[in-house]
């Protein structure tokens, strides 16, 4: 069965040619059908990157250098506007992280579901309106009647990202494509449209590729996790088997600063350091400055290891006792 | 200790198409001292943002007063508003909006300096400092920032003007995890060192129990719930309280989709109504939930708005 998504050794690049900045290097990541994939990392890691570029979305000055990309079987990679068009909005859906980004401030929200739909099926804009309305209720916007006519800054943030994410739906798009689609939300509202997202991909066997910083979020909804870390994917593999035994120490420290309920102030066990800039990624691991376990070996760049169904990409794979161990091995040899 | 800002019974609604009136926010009072923050959770929709707006004297309330340090401000004289806008700076969800395109970093911390032709006691420099940002970072645009990289330099362009409350408006929600745990913490050092109060808006829950003092639950343009944070998230006492706690997912690895169902849609803002607002959706209403407005009792530290909350 052809994949919904194969992205294959992506390279990215922004800036002068001559000197260029990398982006996104070797990338590769399927989304097999009816599966759904979560991609987490840091802000600045490549995700959004990543996600515009295949989509041939990239911003002015952004270039793809290198690698495939095919989604249901299209190849988008040297595409022509024609191609790309066709799929966006049709074989896929984008849901992006702003859904102002996504919606006119001018037109009534009803107007510019009923465009998305005739852009691939034509007909006229009033002959989608149950469509519309549909669409709408799909996606548990309350009143869709009333609602169709409002605009969005008529409706607040939750609303609207709703919306963003009926018109993603409005072709019926075999991959659901959605960067950050539950920030910014409330709890019963991300609640809501984890379901909206779980019924559009799981129940309509339907494949998704969620971009996120909410590992909660990726614990509910994808059947795969990637982590991304300085332009490269560092960890792959199911999502039970990575959260329960993360290999790589990035996951490791990802999972650990997550906040918890609990009552009285305090401070949060935030990360050491940042992720480093593009043009300014450590040789060898980008990781090794800020981890935990880093020994000398990390300065060169480390080997792929495949456990279970996943791989990583770290000269001490395994749970953080293990690579203490290697450590102490590495010291005394 | 004497509030930096206190609401007193704060009221605003809006015309809408087909001449329906919504009723954003409805008599709402709180304060907020300095070096204090104070959560407002709730759902999207229930007027947290509009309350926020009324504060700054960014929105003029349709009845209620705003007072800073004590004294009511009049929303007619203008020079008193406008040092009220000055005193407080907002830092939103949305950091790509915030932001001008077409401003350096730099030029974009140094704008509410230089609109009001003012030199600040700290340099573009520090600010970028303060906030975690590599100088060097100074020339970028907006564009070539991350999401994160973003809300530190809206963070910075806010303290420019040395504000005394800090209205965080999702400060965090687009940041990813080990960030968002940095700009917190970020956020605490910097209301120490500065006495700022905080008016966070905010609706992670795990979140907000870890860096608020105060909490005050919205619904419905409403607060339905307020208190210390650790009694609001230990013992919520309102039934809708109760339902976002359970909301918080659990992420405990391999129980997927396990969390408890929400129920329901907040009724719509529009809608004229006898009861209470919550009534569509809880479980423990009752026949004077939907006849009467249940008013604000003190249950110990906590206020709450339930007939039946004890
Ligand atoms: N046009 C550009 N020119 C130069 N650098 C860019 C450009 N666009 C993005 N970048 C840089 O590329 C890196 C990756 O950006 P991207 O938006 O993909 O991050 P992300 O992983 O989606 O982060 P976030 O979680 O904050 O959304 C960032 O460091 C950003 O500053
Ligand atoms: N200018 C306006 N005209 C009409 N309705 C408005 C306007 N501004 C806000 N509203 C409505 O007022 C209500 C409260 O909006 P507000 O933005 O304060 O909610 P919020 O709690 O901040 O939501 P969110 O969490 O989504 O940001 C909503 O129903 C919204 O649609
Ligand atoms: S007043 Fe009644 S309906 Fe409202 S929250 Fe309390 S029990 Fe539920
Ligand atoms: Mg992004
Ligand atoms: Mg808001």
């Amino acid at each position: 069965m052809t994949a919904a998504l194969e992205i294959d050794d992506l390279w990215v690049e922004a800036g002068d040619p001559d000197d260029p900045l990398v982006l996104v290097r070797g990338v590769s990541l399927t989304v097999a059908a009816a599966s759904v994939v979560g991609l987490v990392g840091e802000s600045g890691s490549g995700k959004t990157v990543t996600c515009m570029a295949s989509l041939g979305l990239a911003g002015r000055g952004v270039r793809i250098t290198g690698g495939s990309v095919r989604a249901q079987g299209i190849e988008l990679v040297g595409a022509d506007e024609r191609t790309l068009m066709r799929v966006r909005g049709g074989v896929v859906g984008t849901v992006f992280q702003d859904p102002l980004s996504s919606l006119n401030p001018l037109q009534r929200i009803g107007d510019q579901i009923a465009e998305a739909v005739m852009l691939h099926h034509g007909g006229r804009r009033r002959s989608h309106h149950a469509r519309v309305v549909e669409l709408l209720a799909k996606v548990g916007v309350p009143a869709p009647e009333q609602r169709a006519r409002a605009y969005p800054h008529e409706l607040s943030g939750g609303l609207r990202q709703r919306v963003a994410i009926a018109m993603a739906l409005a072709n019926d798009p075999a991959l659901l494509v959605a960067d950050e689609p539950t920030t910014a939300l409330d709890v019963t509202v991300q609640a809501q449209v984890l379901d909206v997202i779980r019924s559009a991909t799981r129940d309509e066997a339907r494949s998704a590729l969620i971009v996120t910083h909410d590992l909660g979020l990726v614990a509910e909804v994808a059947d795969r996790v990637a982590v991304m870390y300085a332009g490269q994917i560092v960890e792959e593999g199911p999502v039970a088997s990575v959260f329960q035994d993360p290999q790589h120490p990035y996951t490791r420290g990802l999972l650990a600063s997550r906040p918890v309920l609990a009552a009285g102030r305090r401070r949060l066990g935030a990360m050491v350091g940042r992720p480093p800039l593009p043009g300014s990624w450590p040789a060898g691991c980008a990781f090794a400055p800020r981890c935990p376990v880093a020994t000398g070996a990390c300065g060169e760049a480390p080997p792929i290891r495949t456990s279970d169904q996943g791989w990583s990409r770290c000269w001490h794979p395994g749970s953080g006792e293990t690579t203490a161990t290697s450590r102490a091995e590495e010291g005394a040899a | 200790m004497s509030p930096v800002i206190a609401l007193e019974g704060l009221a605003k609604g809006y015309d809408i198409a087909g001449g329906a009136r919504l009723t954003a926010v409805d008599d709402v009072s709180l304060t907020i001292a300095a070096g204090e923050t104070y959560a407002l959770v709730g759902e999207s929709g229930c007027g947290k943002s509009t309350l926020a707006r009324m504060a700054a004297m960014l929105t003029a309330p349709d009845a209620g007063q705003v007072s800073w340090s004590g004294q009511t401000v009049s929303q007619q004289r203008r020079s008193a508003v406008r040092a009220v806008r000055d005193h407080t700076q907002f830092v939103f969800q949305d950091p790509a909006a915030a932001l001008s395109p077409r401003l350096t970093v730099e030029e974009a911390v140094s704008e509410p300096l230089r609109i009001r032709r003012r030199t600040g006691s700290r340099s573009v420099a520090d600010l970028l400092d303060d906030v975690g940002l590599d100088r060097s970072m100074g020339r970028r645009y907006p564009r070539e920032l991350s999401g994160g990289q973003r809300q530190r330099v809206v963070i910075a362009r806010a303290l420019a003007l040395e504000p005394k409350l800090l209205v965080l408006d999702e400060p965090v929600a687009s940041l990813d995890v080990s960030v968002q745990a940095q700009v917190l913490n970020l956020l605490a050092d910097l209301q120490a060192e500065h006495g700022l109060a905080y008016l966070l808006i905010a609706h992670d829950l795990a979140v907000v129990s870890s860096v608020a003092d105060r909490i005050g639950v919205m619904y419905l343009g409403q607060i339905v719930e307020e208190g210390p944070a650790g009694d609001v998230v230990t013992t919520p006492r309102h039934p809708y309280t109760q339902m976002l706690i359970a909301s918080v997912p659990a992420f405990v690895p391999g129980e997927r989709g396990e969390r408890p169902r929400v129920v329901g849609d907040p009724a719509s803002p529009t809608e004229r109504r006898t009861g209470c607002a919550f009534a569509t959706r809880c479980a423990f209403a009752t026949q004077v939930c939907l006849d009467v407005a249940p008013p604000r009792r003190e249950l110990g530290d906590v206020a709450v708005r339930c007939h039946h909350a004890s």
